[in-house]
């Protein structure tokens, strides 16, 4: 069975990017939303292997919609990615407090972006991933 | 907005197609320039799509927030016999960056130069003025007799610190294209 990414952001540029960037450079299978409670649907629908999470949106933000796939069995074992323009402190804690297992800021960087799906899916790594950038990431639980 | 001679609405969209097109290639043909060629390739889709909506302003500011970490933008046009500057669109806009726009065409419009982005923080003759104020690019849109016009980019994000060379290809793309795009949505 194909892995498969829900990319979550109510901006086209911000989805078109991150399908693009994975699309061709990984053999994912590739699933939108465009708000967090069409996010939790979606994934509840496709039980998507890893979300790629955008934080400010319409309907339901990213760290609510985080904190309802957290409660769902049936979503238990999925890594989250918070991708958001949202960079400051507070904003990162919160996003670990939702239950995120990492966070990127935009502007997204391509090559830090397919390292850190790689990493959370366990795929191998290309030479892309040698790329610099440096992603924000920790243990769940503890503060970077 | 006054304007003149511009190209048509559907020879712009054959632009962005075929540059479309073109970025997606080198996208896919290796990893150096990965990001680079990607945020073209979104880039000139975003806008091929605004322009078939008539939402280019929007779409400009969705390029600016995700792709160039700045949420502080506007759309600007200088009329040349009075200098008196119009703000025609804004996104995030605290009064007093708006202000800062209306009183300091004299430094504004001397730096709107079609095809070239001015990026203040570059430290060039001449950017001295421009940085104190708080601007961080500008992005021509165009440039006649009667007005020039520009989309200014004030504060970046905490976590951008400046323009790396992906963000300058894309202010450089916007350079060319931007106008273009808004002037076919004017009159398409």
């Amino acid at each position: 069975m194909n892995t498969k990414v829900l990319l979550v952001d109510d901006s086209s540029t911000a989805l078109l990017m991150g399908e693009t960037v994975l699309k061709q450079h990984t053999s994912y299978q590739i699933v939108t939303a465009r708000d967090g409670a069409e996010a939790v649907r979606t994934a509840l629908a496709e039980k998507p292997d890893l979300i790629l999470m955008d934080v400010v949106m319409p309907n339901m933000d990213g760290f609510a919609a985080c904190r309802e796939i957290r409660k769902q069995e049936p979503l238990k074992g999925v890594s989250i990615v918070m991708v958001t323009s949202r960079g400051e402190p507070m904003n990162v804690e919160m996003g670990y407090q939702s239950g995120c297992n990492a966070y990127l800021t935009k502007p997204i960087n391509a090559a830090e972006l397919l390292e850190m799906v790689r990493m959370l899916l366990g795929t191998e790594a290309d030479e892309c991933t040698s790329l610099p950038g440096k992603p924000v990431m920790r243990e769940e639980g503890n503060i970077a | 907005m006054h304007k003149h001679a511009h190209p048509s609405p559907k020879a712009v969209a054959q632009v962005l197609e075929t540059g479309a097109a073109r970025f997606l290639q080198q996208s896919l043909e290796g990893t150096r320039h990965l990001g680079a060629w990607t945020k073209l390739y979104a880039v000139s889709q975003t806008l091929l799509s605004a322009l078939r909506e008539a939402r280019v302003f929007g779409a400009l500011v969705e390029i600016c927030s995700n792709l160039l970490a700045c949420e502080q933008l506007a759309m600007i046009e200088i009329e040349s016999a009075t200098r008196v500057v119009h703000i025609l669109g804004e996104e995030g806009l605290p009064p007093e960056r708006c202000e800062t726009l209306l009183q300091n065409a004299r430094f504004l419009e001397p730096r709107i130069t079609p095809g070239t982005a001015w990026i203040p923080l570059d430290g060039k003759k001449g950017n001295s003025i421009l940085a104190p104020l708080g601007i961080t690019a500008l992005v021509p849109l165009w440039r006649d007799e009667q007005s020039s016009g520009a989309l200014v980019f004030f504060q970046l994000l905490p976590q951008h610190s400046g323009f790396d060379a992906e963000d300058r290809q894309i202010l450089e793309f916007l350079s060319l294209y931007a106008g273009p795009c808004l002037r076919s949505q004017v009159h398409g």
